[in-house]
């Protein structure tokens, strides 16, 4: 069948299949062209997105690395050039750290290029060719610290992102190193833009950069904090210095041989033990290499103390210290050789002052020895003696007291004229007086205190007449008139039996025999009242008739009574009692007033005294038992009215010698007395040993560890050898300090001026002090024989000879005035007390020290002294002795002249230097085991030093010292390093370092780094004085090595000597580099700067 | 009958033609595989976004390398304690870069094993934020068959019965890019007579530079040198270990006490000696320079994410 032949007009299915896949054909040649070239908005989208998802990563990683550069070079402080302006003065740091990301990010992004189809997204920022653009960067890039700062909250503003098609063929994401561009990986620029936007990216980057930076701040701050302006360096370095000077000053005092109490070694060891708890508190832990360091000091400062002591070589400490720094990693404790002792005394520790020896001299002065008393009358005209006080006990006031009633009064007639015209021309008045006994009288009124011997009553009865006469012309006449007036007159003798200083209590008995010492009492008292009183004036009746005619004598008089004959010995040995409960009368002042010259004991031992008043006089609760304790209650009251009126004296030599102290400091250029107290309070104020580590919000801690180099700050300067930075050939001072001691030997006159002189005499030394020198020379003389110091030895015995001489004569002389002895027995006494000591030194310093006049004492009373009727009591003999040998008088008269003692302890401290170096060869390694040696306990001496507070000779009750410290340090550099990173990074850490260099950074990409800015090195400058008080005798406290003004090599200015001494381009910009450093901050002399060489700033010069 | 049943057939026939076109024109697409992509694609590239973004901390200990070191003059007198501890933090991505740059190997022996702890700490939080069927290489090879490669691959290979689909992705390091300047290639343009060996040469040198001051980054070693023990050992040791690894001679430059180190010094003469090994091997290469610094990634570490459809 043809299809033509076809006539029913068909249409064939083939032909319907034909169009069927005509039509199929077009419609998927459609599809597939439509699919391909256009890119969907969905592919943008997700390559825009994940774009923005690798940024964000990219500005993680980035700031990591970017806040690890900041800290290797922080910015402190921005360089005076376009890119430095850029830098915010105050926000430096921070500015330079948002640069520093901003670039960072800008160079990674490029790596961040992300693609979904054709479509590559690419993030970017614009470059900053120059300084405003670097603004606006600076302005796209926000940080702030979170977690405690251990993490940053970083935003970028800003970012775009360009989506572009790609074009077929390209590479792509897998090309070459194209970290260099945003080209090279995610596209053609000039590839049609599909999509833009711009996107803000902020995110929380786990780096501790913030912390690091505000805690080496903190440091920084805390070593330039002072004593007196909070908790710090200054605290600390105080209270370590006090620590250092109690223990050696005490040590000395108590005889070690210490030459230089506080050095300047001394404040190197207590700064550095400062900064090390410094560190402890800011970082959370210190620098390994300070604290062993800090510890080697140490024990090369106790080295360097025995090697002065010996007149050795000084041992370089710096080079102990700091070499073999690599090697010691345990963690320094505290500083061996200067921990306090068990028995040193704080400066909160009280010296006990006691009455002591006025007791003494109050109680001779009121016995009434006037050779003994020899201090003037101190205690003005109230001063009674002892007899005087006793007489008046038993003279008690008497006197006559009355009182009148009128029985009748009549009154004068008018005159009565004989008549008219008469005149009165005259009258005469008569009286007569006639007195009665009486038996009703008014009582009169006994004045208060008085009580009644004695009373008469009597009636007196007075007749007047009175005769006038009358005149009329040449006429007269008489007339007469009389009346009669009859009065009651009660009488009274009134006694008052008490003396005014003795409180008022009843005496029973008192006009009887009885009582204590059985005696009379004052039982003759009445009647000799009456015959004084009553009898020689008349007796009653011409009394009584005396008051009713206006004639009473009503004064006091005084009759004396008969007194027992025991009562003068009896009174004093109550006396005797009173004066050792008096003279063990005490109080207590902190050890660091006495040193600051704040304290007035004997003011408040006055007060005690009149607070105890009461007490020490023993009054009788009720009553007195009879007169004779009412004078001895008299004679107590008059005695501790001597005791306080002389303690009060002494009071005001005592404020007088502080104000003197204080002037003194003033002359010296040292901290006020008030500073000096304050300085003193700071030192008790604990620092609180806090140990702040870094945590990471809820996380772990994170490890930050100091390093400091050089680690330890060495008053000598150090080189290469120590400190890497250091350039060759130059030498690097990290600590420079200047330590002041205000009382030592050579500066006397200092001490001279503020008090007369502890011997009473200038140029003289007391007997005591000689005594020890004697001693001394002798204890050499015993170890090695030299020939001259043997000739000055025998010369100072034979003056002490001498003195002690003179005090047995004077000794003599007490015991004749005083006892009954007989002159062989007084002799044989005073002979066997002097040999109870066997050498004339050993004497010469119980002379000194008062054992002596005991001694002698004790040997009187063996000799019999106290026996019989008369004699003293034996506390008696002694306080006489006693002040005796102790008064001023006799002080200068058995002083030692200076030429005598200084000779002999040249020699003997020479020869005691080189027998103490021989004991160091023979494995003596430490001062105290030194000490404990027998020879050095003979052979060393040392001068006396320090200001002996002593405002009458033989009241010294302390001896102080005060010394002036100034410290500064500058770390060549100074790294702090959180242990977070991972291990390419050579330090795996965050290292923040401060070191002086100027920071540069490429911020225009050409290749070359702008500088920034500079990072300042961590130094600091601390002034604190410490002062300290010892207790009187000994040799005091203070330097005796004769440099009173220590200066360390590099004083004033720590750092480099030379300019820029540190290599690697170290500018240096600390304060004390330049004119920044204002040296009259802490009152020094200004930097010499070398004329001509005007300070290079900053180091312009290496630009 | 017989033309009917011709007609239909040939309209079945042609209608069949018709449908298969229709079924087979997107198949045979353009990019087919990319415009529709399989489940398994999508997850690489998701797993790439994810290591550049998550973050992860490592604690690990430096105490590997104090342990394992030998070959050198330098002592470490303690090899374990609280001064080797360490935490990173960061991009898994970076994490990972940095774990490939510590295990670099020069000449196929291991630098040191500082690292290797932390290599092991970030293989761990990297397995963690990929999961199973999924393997992460990072490489950084700063040349092509060059002597210096640092790899890291964490999870098992792919089973070859398996399709892998695959993303990458690449992380900038601290290693400082090769990259010439506009000046520098308009001066290589004018000196265009210099011979082919010279640019090997000048290009070894550069990449060498950027090589060792990425591995011991001098303003860095620097200060690690003048800290403590353990980093100043472990730097020291780093230093002394790449100098026997490309025979160079330290001593003068490097010694224990830092007064007499010299980084700079050091710096160049290992410089000097890996741009030996490097121009060797550019040598050896057959491309122009050109092809070589084209293939040039010192400054970037690439991470690879394969993964595959559970079985």
């Amino acid at each position: 069948v043809r299809l033509a032949d076809d006539r029913r007009a068909r249409v064939p299915f083939a032909l319907v299949g034909v169009l069927l896949l005509l039509g199929s054909t077009t419609f998927a040649v459609t599809l597939s062209t439509q699919r391909a070239p256009a890119p969907t908005d969905e592919d943008v989208q997700t390559a825009i997105e994940r774009a923005e998802a690798s940024a964000g990563g990219v500005v993680r990683d980035a700031t990591d690395a970017a806040a690890r550069d900041a800290a290797r070079n922080p910015v402190l402080d921005p360089a005076e050039t376009p890119t430095g302006r850029v830098l915010n003065d105050s926000t430096a740091f921070r500015d330079a750290l948002r640069i520093r990301i901003y670039h960072t990010v800008r160079n990674r992004l490029g790596n961040a290029g992300s693609r979904s189809g054709d479509v590559v997204a690419s993030p970017s920022l614009p470059a900053t060719p120059n300084a405003s653009a670097l603004r606006d960067a600076k302005g796209r890039v926000h940080v702030a610290g979170v977690q405690n700062g251990t993490a940053l909250r970083v935003t970028v503003e800003n970012v775009s992102i360009v989506a572009r098609e790609r074009e077929r063929g390209v590479p792509g994401l897998t090309g070459g190193d194209g970290a260099g561009g945003p080209a090279d990986s995610t596209g053609r620029w000039d590839a049609p833009v599909v999509g833009e936007t711009e996107e803000t990216i902020t995110l929380t980057v786990e780096t501790p950069v913030l912390a690091l930076h505000e805690r080496t701040e903190r440091f920084e701050d805390r070593l330039n904090t002072g004593a007196l302006d909070g908790s710090g360096l200054g605290r600390r370095l105080t209270a370590e210095l006090y620590v250092i000077t109690w223990a050696r000053g005490y040590a000395q005092y108590g005889g070690l041989p210490i030459q230089n109490v506080l050095g300047n070694h001394h404040v190197e060891v207590a700064t550095n033990g400062g900064i090390v708890r410094e560190q402890r508190t800011v970082f959370g832990r210190a620098d390994p290499d300070a604290a062993a360091g800090t510890t080697r000091l140490a024990l090369h400062a106790g080295q360097e103390d025995l090697a002065v002591l010996t007149g050795g070589k000084k041992i370089p400490w710096a080079k102990l210290a700091l070499k073999e720094r690599r090697k010691i990693h345990d963690g320094g404790k505290s500083l061996p050789g200067y921990d306090r002792g068990g028995s040193t005394p704080r400066t909160d520790d009280t010296l006990t002052v006691g009455v002591n020896r006025t007791a003494d001299a109050a109680l001779v002065a009121l016995t009434g020895d006037s050779t003994a008393t020899g201090r003037g009358t101190a205690d003005g005209t109230e001063a009674r003696s002892l007899d005087a006080v006793l007489a008046d006990a038993y003279e008690p006031s008497v006197r006559l007291v009355a009182e009148t009633h009128g029985i009748e009064d009549e009154d004068e007639p008018d005159p009565d004229a004989p008549g008219t015209d008469w005149e009165l021309v005259g009258s005469d008045a008569d009286r007569h007086t006639s007195v009665r006994a009486a038996t009703r009288a008014p009582d009169p009124t006994i004045p208060g205190g008085f009580h009644r011997l004695d009373a008469f009553d009597r009636v007196v009865v007075e007749r007047h007449h009175v005769t006038r006469r009358w005149r009329r012309g040449n006429e007269t006449r008489t007339t007469h008139a009389s009346w009669t007036d009859r009065t009651a007159v009660g009488l009274a003798l009134v006694g008052d039996h008490l003396p005014r200083d003795v409180p008022d209590r009843p005496v029973e008995p008192v006009h009887r025999t009885g009582g204590a010492l059985d005696g009379p009492n004052l039982r003759a008292v009445p009647a000799a009242a009456r015959a004084e009183l009553v009898d020689s004036r008349g007796g009653p009746d011409a009394v009584a008739e005396r008051v009713v005619t206006g004639g009473l004598d009503g004064r006091r008089a005084t009759v004396a009574g008969d007194s027992p004959d025991d009562l003068g010995r009896w009174v004093r040995a109550d006396l005797v009692r009173l004066r050792n409960r008096v003279a063990n009368v005490s109080v207590t002042v902190p050890r660091g007033d006495v040193a600051t010259a704040r304290a007035n004991p004997p003011a408040r031992l006055a007060d005690r005294i009149r607070e105890r008043r009461d007490a020490l006089l023993s009054v009788p609760p009720r009553r007195y038992d009879g007169v004779a304790e009412v004078a001895r209650i008299s004679a107590r009251s008059a005695y501790l009215d001597r005791v306080i009126a002389r303690l009060e004296s002494r009071a005001d030599r005592t404020r007088r010698t502080n104000e003197r102290v204080g002037e003194a400091l003033a002359d010296t250029g040292a901290p006020s007395r008030d500073d000096l107290g304050e300085f003193l309070r700071s030192s008790r104020t604990r620092t609180p040993p806090e140990r702040r580590q870094l945590v990471a919000g809820p996380g772990d801690p994170i490890t930050v560890v100091p390093d400091g180099s050089p680690a330890v700050l060495t008053v000598v300067g150090v080189t290469r050898d120590h400190v890497p930075a250091v350039a060759p050939g130059h030498t690097y001072e990290p600590m420079t300090a200047r330590t002041t001691n205000v009382f030592t030997v050579p500066s006397g006159e200092i001490a001279a001026g503020v008090i007369s002189s502890v011997a009473g005499k200038e140029g003289h030394v007391s007997v005591g002090t000689a005594g020890k020198r004697l001693q001394q020379a002798n204890g050499t003389l015993r170890h090695a024989d030299d020939a001259e110091l043997r000739v000055r030895r025998n010369s100072l015995r034979r003056t002490l000879a001498d003195r002690v001489a003179r005090a047995e004569t004077r000794a003599a002389e007490v015991l004749e005035g005083e006892t009954s002895l007989s002159t062989a027995a007084r002799r044989r006494a005073v002979a066997r007390g002097v040999a109870r000591w066997n050498t004339t030194g050993e004497r010469a310093i119980a002379l000194g020290n008062g054992s002596l006049a005991t001694a002698i004492a004790a040997e009187a009373v063996a000799e019999g002294a106290t026996e019989g009727p008369d004699a003293p009591s034996s506390q008696v003999v002694e306080s006489q002795l006693d002040v005796a040998l102790s008064s001023t008088d006799f002080r200068r008269r058995v002083a030692v002249p200076v030429g005598d003692v200084k000779p002999v302890n040249r020699l003997a401290e020479q020869i005691a230097r080189k027998l103490l170096k021989e004991g160091l060869k023979r494995g003596i390694s430490n001062a105290t085991e030194l000490a404990k040696t027998e020879w050095a306990d003979d052979a060393l001496g040392s001068v006396p030093a320090g200001l002996p507070v002593a405002p009458v000779p033989g009241y010294w009750y302390a001896t102080i010292n005060v010394w002036d410290v100034k410290v500064r340090g500058q770390y060549a550099q100074f790294t702090v390093r959180a242990r977070t990173g991972g291990p390419t990074d050579p330090d795996a850490a965050v290292a923040y370092s401060r070191d002086g260099e100027a920071v540069r950074f490429d911020t225009d990409d050409d290749g070359k780094r702008e500088r920034l800015g500079w990072n300042d090195p961590i130094d600091f400058e601390q002034r604190t004085a410490v002062v300290i008080a010892v207790p009187p005798n000994g040799n005091g406290v203070g330097d005796v090595d004769g440099d009173a003004d220590e200066r360390s090599p590099g004083w004033p200015m720590p750092g480099c000597r030379a300019r820029n001494c540190l290599d690697e381009g170290n500018a240096s910009t600390g304060r004390f580099s330049g004119a920044e450093g204002d040296p009259r901050a802490i009152g020094v002399a200004p930097p010499q700067q070398p004329p001509g060489a005007p300070a290079i700033e900053r180091g312009e010069q290496l630009f | 009958v017989t033309s009917t049943v011709l007609d239909a057939a040939l309209c079945l026939l042609l209608v069949s033609a018709g449908a298969v076109t229709l079924v087979a024109v997107p198949e045979t697409g353009p990019d087919g595989d990319e415009a529709r992509r399989s489940p398994p694609a999508d997850r690489a590239d998701t797993l790439a976004t994810t290591l550049t973004t998550a973050t992860a901390s490592v604690n690990y200990t430096l105490a590997p390398g104090a342990r394992l070191a030998s070959g050198t003059p330098v002592a470490f007198p303690h090899t374990e304690g609280p001064q080797f501890e360490r935490t990173s933090r960061g991009t898994v991505a970076g994490l990972l870069a940095d774990a490939t740059l510590s295990g670099v190997r020069v000449g196929g022996s291991r630098l040191d094993h500082t690292g290797d702890d932390f290599r092991r700490g970030v293989r761990a939080r990297t397995l963690e934020a990929v999961g199973a069927n999924a393997q992460v290489v990072a490489v950084w090879r700063p040349t092509p068959n060059g002597p210096i490669e640092g790899r890291v691959v964490v999870g098992p290979d792919p089973p070859a019965d398996r399709s892998v689909h695959a993303a990458v992705a690449s992380v900038a390091t601290d290693v400082p890019t090769v990259r010439r300047s506009a000046e520098q290639r308009v001066e290589d343009g004018r000196t265009a007579t210099r011979s082919a060996s010279g640019e090997r040469e000048r290009l070894a040198r550069r990449v060498a530079g950027a090589v060792v001051i990425g591995l011991l980054p001098p303003a860095e070693t620097r200060f690690a040198l003048r800290g403590d023990y353990p980093v100043t050992a472990l730097t020291r040791h780093r230093y002394h270990r790449l100098a026997s690894l490309l025979g160079v001679d330290l001593r003068g430059s490097l010694a224990e006490d830092p007064a007499e180190t010299n980084v700079t010094r050091a710096t160049r003469l290992l410089t000097a000696g890996l741009a030996d090994r490097l121009s060797a091997s550019f040598h050896r290469s057959s491309g122009s320079p050109e092809t070589i610094e084209s293939e040039i990634a010192v400054g970037r570490v690439r991470i690879t994410v394969r993964t595959w459809g559970a079985s």
